[in-house]
């Protein structure tokens, strides 16, 4: 084939390839084509998205230096929230309740403050720090054994 | 606002660590963009082994301690390179409406990623889960927290996966103040931005300006496309296929006559793509093997003699991440994925169908039909010198099949899972490879094209 036919062949197969992304920006709804995101997950993982929220205001409340654990209605959730947990919260001590569906609550009970997502503590052991919409941060009353 | 400015200034700071790069006499004559993607290529590679000696000889990160050494340095080493006579060279560009065409095509590709990685449509998880974690916490601790990957609860953080990537992020983080996790996996855009001039300019010294213009025009949008379709915004799969993809065009682009100098480039670039995951380790065996075939079936002079700085750079850039883990007490090298016998070829069936389904790129297929069919469509010519290609692309493939295959219970979600990023540098290869197999017979295997040759 001469270049002159390639280099053509070649731009027109770039131009069809672009039919992909076009089709997805004309799925996308209009008013979230350019929405400023919530959480760098937004458009890929919802779940996680809100996830990323709660522990990015959960933030906010944890003094420099503290011990945590975070508690969730599924093992997977408690995971995902403790791995992200450790970016966000780089100044604090991340202490699971369980670690890849195994339960270690020896190591979570350690902790000073409980980050409950989606999740309720025994009433009278703990004082509410902060409710946001998924979830509480709670410091236990007595101190951590 | 602010903090994301920072940051994206750190990240646009790098080609100042790697400036000996772009006055090298190998990249001299190449174009301004060519020769500042190769010195951001030389900066975070530089980067990432002076912050890693640091940690190993105890010496804090700043933004300060780790820029003063680098500047100095690099200023000191270009300013002497830039003394080196480089002979003249002709220069000839695309036409006009070729130049104008490819940019449209390209330019619409990269706004479709920016924008999808700036509306967080293309975000890793991974970013979050523990790229970002490391780069958050070494910045945090000024240094490569060997305490923290020693936890026992820090096995999801892999450790034993090498620094680029984190120590760019700390980097950043430590200019900006803080690791903007929002803005930060938008970055993936710079690494396939870099790349395209370093493609354009190699592709150029074997095919007519036209043909290789179209050629990048191809593999900016099937690229593109693919690093939203596989969610790799903030991981490492974008500074992965930048390493691997420049380190190919430079070698697939080589001429016999070229001077031992001339692997200069191509040897940092696999430091790179070494220091980047550990299957940059892969594919820089990979590419050697292909390069060593390549040169003893083409018969040019001193094949194996030629291969040894290509492999001692990445292996003395892992040295020195190895150095690391073993003067802190972790495990040295990485770890294995079972063991090497133990293949459960009941799976083949199922790892097959789950590879051939997610190797859709973003376009069913399209991306990988394309450049196979004109690869078959170009016969038997030169394939030769595709051969660091062909063994990259083919190569890998079978790599993550055996990979795939020593999984316990059946991989199909984990393939579904990773086979979209991880096969991107395949997809890049093949590209490359079809792009050039376009080229005359003389075109490849009398390399002297009167085009844009630059040593």
């Amino acid at each position: 084939m001469r270049h002159g036919a390639l280099t053509l062949l070649w731009l027109a197969l770039a131009s069809l390839l672009l039919v992909f992304p076009v089709r997805l920006w004309i799925r996308a709804a209009p008013r979230d084509l350019l929405a400023r995101p919530t959480s760098p997950l937004d458009q890929t993982d919802g779940a996680a998205a809100r996830q990323w929220i709660f522990i990015q205001k959960a933030r906010t409340v944890l003094p420099p230096g503290a011990t945590y654990t975070v508690i969730a209605p599924t093992r997977d959730v408690e995971m995902n929230l403790f791995m992200m947990s450790l970016g966000l919260l780089p100044e604090a001590e991340g202490l699971p309740s369980s670690y890849y569906g195994v339960p270690t609550p020896k190591i979570g009970s350690r902790a000073r403050y409980v980050l409950a997502y989606k999740s309720s503590l025994p009433p009278g052991l703990h004082l509410t720090r902060a409710v946001f919409t998924d979830g509480t941060v709670s410091e236990r009353r007595s101190p951590p054994r | 606002m602010m903090q994301a400015a920072l940051f994206l200034a750190a990240h646009l700071a790098l080609p100042l660590f790697g400036l000996p790069v772009a006055v090298h006499p190998s990249l001299r004559g190449a174009p301004l963009p060519a020769r500042a993607a190769a010195a951001f290529a030389a900066g975070a590679v530089a980067l990432t082994v002076e912050a890693t000696l640091f940690s190993i000889l105890g010496i804090g990160w700043s933004a300060a301690s780790l820029a003063s050494p680098l500047l100095v340095a690099s200023l000191g080493i270009a300013m002497a390179w830039a003394r080196r006579p480089v002979p003249a060279e002709a220069r000839a560009g695309a036409s006009r409406w070729v130049a104008a065409a490819a940019t449209a095509l390209a330019g619409l590709a990269v706004v479709h990623l920016g924008l999808s990685l700036f509306t967080a449509r293309a975000t890793s998880t991974d970013f979050l889960l523990f790229w970002g974690v490391k780069g958050a916490r070494f910045a945090a601790a000024g240094g490569i927290d060997a305490d923290l990957l020693r936890r026992g609860f820090s096995h999801h953080l892999v450790p034993d996966y090498p620094p680029l990537v984190p120590i760019v992020f700390s980097w950043s983080a430590l200019v900006a103040g803080e690791l903007p996790w929002q803005f930060a996996p938008s970055l993936a855009v710079l690494w396939l931005v870099a790349a395209i001039p370093l493609v354009a300019v190699f592709l150029r010294r074997r095919l007519p300006p036209n043909t290789a213009t179209a050629v990048v025009a191809f593999w900016t949008v099937a690229v593109a496309i693919s690093i939203v379709h596989s969610a790799s915004g903030g991981n490492a799969e974008a500074p992965l296929l930048f390493f691997e993809t420049a380190a190919l065009a430079a070698l697939l682009a080589e001429r016999r006559e070229d001077p031992a100098t001339s692997r200069f480039f191509p040897a940092l670039a696999l430091s790179g793509a070494a220091l980047t995951k550990v299957e940059g380790s892969v594919a820089v065996v990979l590419i050697l093997a292909g390069v060593a075939l390549r040169d003893i079936l083409e018969r040019r002079p001193r094949p194996l003699v030629r291969l040894l700085p290509l492999a001692a750079a990445p292996i003395v850039c892992l040295a020195v991440w190895f150095a690391f883990q073993a003067t802190h007490g972790l495990p040295v090298g990485y770890r294995t994925h079972g063991e090497l016998a133990d293949v459960h070829v009941r799976h083949l069936s199922s790892v097959l169908v789950g590879m051939a389904r997610h190797l859709d790129a973003g376009t069913a297929w399209f991306s990988w039909v394309v450049p196979l069919a004109l690869l078959a469509a170009s016969g038997r010519r030169s394939r030769a010198a595709l051969l660091p290609a062909l063994s990259l692309g083919a190569g890998l493939l079978l790599f993550f099949l055996f990979d795939y295959l020593h999984d316990p219970t059946d991989p199909s979600i984990r393939i579904a899972w990773t086979l979209p990023r991880i096969s991107q540098p395949c997809l890049s290869a093949l590209i490359l490879a079809a792009g050039l197999a376009g080229a005359s017979r003389g075109a490849l295997s009398d390399p002297r094209l009167p085009l844009s040759g630059f040593r």
